[in-house]
């Protein structure tokens, strides 16, 4: 083993840390760049020489964000509406994986292809006719249809993941269970779920944070604050100051720390959902 | 009491005439998967059939739509923009593609190694994969900024530019400033992967290639790639699809400006569809890559269905 890491290591080694140190600058600086922006006051900030380091730290961007613009708003619609598509792709899928995996039933091959195939279906092919959908049954701008919308996403990944992870809980269990009198709905809830929590964390939070992030949809059947998430929100906030760069940076900095929060705390989980080629990116 | 026995007898023989046809747990089956079918019907299939039909009709939003056979698609081949818009998805799509897939290797390649503070590193260097991309787009259109931006500044007094740069609004530049975002957005998910492909390789074709005397680059290009392979075919291959359909950052960055310099099929179809209130046009302008979008989705969704299977 240790040697092994050795050739592997031997060739690389002159550039690693230079590349490494570039790559980092270039991936963090950005981040960086937007926490100091949101912390500057107005007048530290636009001037002809921008402050790589700020002088002078003020809340005041972070305080119009909650208590002078719409985003308190926009952060209950993205939490509800993430939430909501979570709950329901997770029942949706986990009976749905359950029947594929386990229960012998026609169509089933033909429902395992078109969840695969729906979930490559770029959101791009599908906003026009959902928005016609979602207009003549009248839930534009709404958070109704928001979630009905991001299910086409959530629905086939949630299956598909989940799919994959049943059939790694060994039959067998689920066999003692149905000779002892359960029911399949029973040894579902008894024997499988429990022992497929890992997969059901990540599944949970992939659909959150795919939601979360979500913007096509949101820019399409949402045009008011009352329906509108976090990231349509930002960009409808643009046109309403000159100098809006800090208040900008601070919205921008509260709407990604759900999604980098869950990150951090399932990225063992999340290495193992992207390479099941669970995600897009 | 005769008719009850003789009742009993029969539907259990439909039930399992029923259950030859249909299968062995059909009734309980088609209850848990009804949901998911309607999604799948309901929002998917139906309205994807939909925008293909839509592609031939003129129909405002709103309004009675009306059929018009090939009319949109002669409208969009005259049409200087959609060409424009053409040629951009498709340098967008390659060099986002390329850069990902080259960038990620190399960082791929580099955690790969033994290295202190590693699970740290691969942390950091992932974040930008896991904030919104809206949030991406706009740090970056600050930082892109002509008067007030930071790389404007920070390049000039390093003197690597005499003069600043109009990154988001000369028709020359624009395109690429926002290719580099898309590489920066989506490089972590591409390092991720080939990562994870790069711990598949056992070490010991690594120590063989070292017993038959090959170079750090001979065991790269005989070891390391092929075993790389199916990895590299997946991603790119799906990475495709996605890139190819994600608007957020022009829209965003630029919004396809200065002068449709830097539209893409994804935002040309918004603009169209929404804004200008032509969901016909706006289905036909998404459609326009729909013979290459549909192989590579059919393709794709087959490798996907033999990973499943191995």
């Amino acid at each position: 083993m240790k040697r092994s890491a050795d050739i592997r290591r031997s060739g690389w080694r002159f550039f690693t840390w230079p590349v490494l140190g570039v790559g980092l600058i270039w991936t963090l600086f950005p981040f960086y760049w937007m926490l100091t922006t949101a912390l500057k006051p107005n007048d530290d900030m636009y001037r002809p020489e921008p402050l790589l380091v700020p002088v002078r730290i003020t809340l005041s961007h972070f305080h119009k964000v909650f208590f002078d613009s719409h985003f308190p708003e926009f952060f209950r619609n993205s939490t509800i509406v993430a939430l909501a598509v979570t709950i329901l792709s997770l029942v949706v899928g986990i009976f749905a994986a359950y029947a594929i995996v386990r229960l012998d039933f026609r169509g089933k091959n033909l429902i395992a292809r078109g969840l695969i195939f729906s979930y490559l279906v770029p959101p791009v092919l599908l906003f026009i006719p959902l928005f016609e959908l979602i207009f003549k049954v009248g839930l534009l701008n709404t958070r109704e249809g928001l979630i009905l919308a991001y299910l086409t996403f959530t629905v086939p990944f949630t299956t598909w993941l989940l799919m994959g992870y049943f059939r790694t809980v060994p039959v067998a269990l689920e066999e003692a269970a149905l000779v002892d009198g359960c029911t399949r709905l029973t040894a579902l809830f008894r024997i499988i779920l429990p022992l497929s929590m890992p997969a059901i964390v990540v599944t949970a939070l992939f659909s959150f944070t795919l939601s979360w992030n979500e913007f096509l949809y949101a820019l399409t059947f949402t045009s008011n604050p009352v329906s509108q998430t976090v990231t349509v929100g930002l960009t409808s906030t643009v046109a309403e100051d000159v100098f809006f760069w800090g208040v900008m940076m601070a919205a921008s900095f509260l709407i990604a720390i759900p999604p980098v929060a869950l990150y951090l705390l399932g990225q063992r989980w999340v290495v193992r959902g992207l390479t099941a080629g669970a995600v897009k990116g | 009491m005769a008719e009850l026995a003789m009742a009993q007898p029969a539907t259990l023989h439909l039930g399992s005439r029923l259950k030859r046809v249909l299968g062995r747990d059909f009734a309980l089956a088609y209850w848990l998967i009804a949901p998911s079918v309607l999604v799948l019907i309901g929002l998917i299939a139906f309205p994807f059939v939909r925008a293909i039909m839509l592609a031939f009709y003129s129909q405002p939003i709103g309004g009675e739509g009306r059929f018009i056979g090939l009319e949109n698609y002669r409208t969009l081949l005259h049409d200087r923009i959609w060409w424009l818009s053409f040629r951009n998805t498709l340098v967008y799509t390659i060099f986002g593609v390329g850069f990902k897939t080259a960038v990620g290797l190399v960082f791929a390649l580099i955690l790969h190694q033994e290295l202190r503070g590693r699970t740290i590193l691969r942390a950091l260097l992932f974040v930008p994969w896991s904030v919104p991309i809206v949030v991406d787009a706009f740090v970056w259109r600050w930082i892109y900024n002509d008067l007030n931006g930071v790389l404007n500044y920070v390049l000039y007094k390093l003197h690597l530019i005499n003069e600043y740069v109009l990154w988001t609004s000369d028709p020359k530049i624009v395109l690429w400033a926002i290719i580099a975002v898309v590489v920066w957005q989506g490089t972590p998910f591409y390092m991720m992967n080939f990562l994870a492909g790069l711990q598949s390789i056992p070490d010991e074709l690594y120590e063989a290639a070292e017993i038959d005397g090959a170079s750090t680059l001979q065991s790269f290009l005989h070891v390391t790639l092929p075993g790389l392979k199916s990895v590299l075919i997946v991603v790119t291959l799906l990475s495709t699809i996605w890139t190819s359909n994600e608007l957020q950052f022009v829209y965003i960055l630029s919004a396809g400006g200065p002068a449709h310099t830097s539209e893409i099929f994804p935002t040309l179809a918004f603009f169209t569809s929404i804004p200008g209130r032509e969901l016909g046009l706006g289905a036909a302008v998404a459609l326009s890559f729909f013979p290459l979008l549909a192989s590579l989705i059919v393709i794709g969704g087959r490798v996907l269905l033999r990973g499943a299977e191995e």
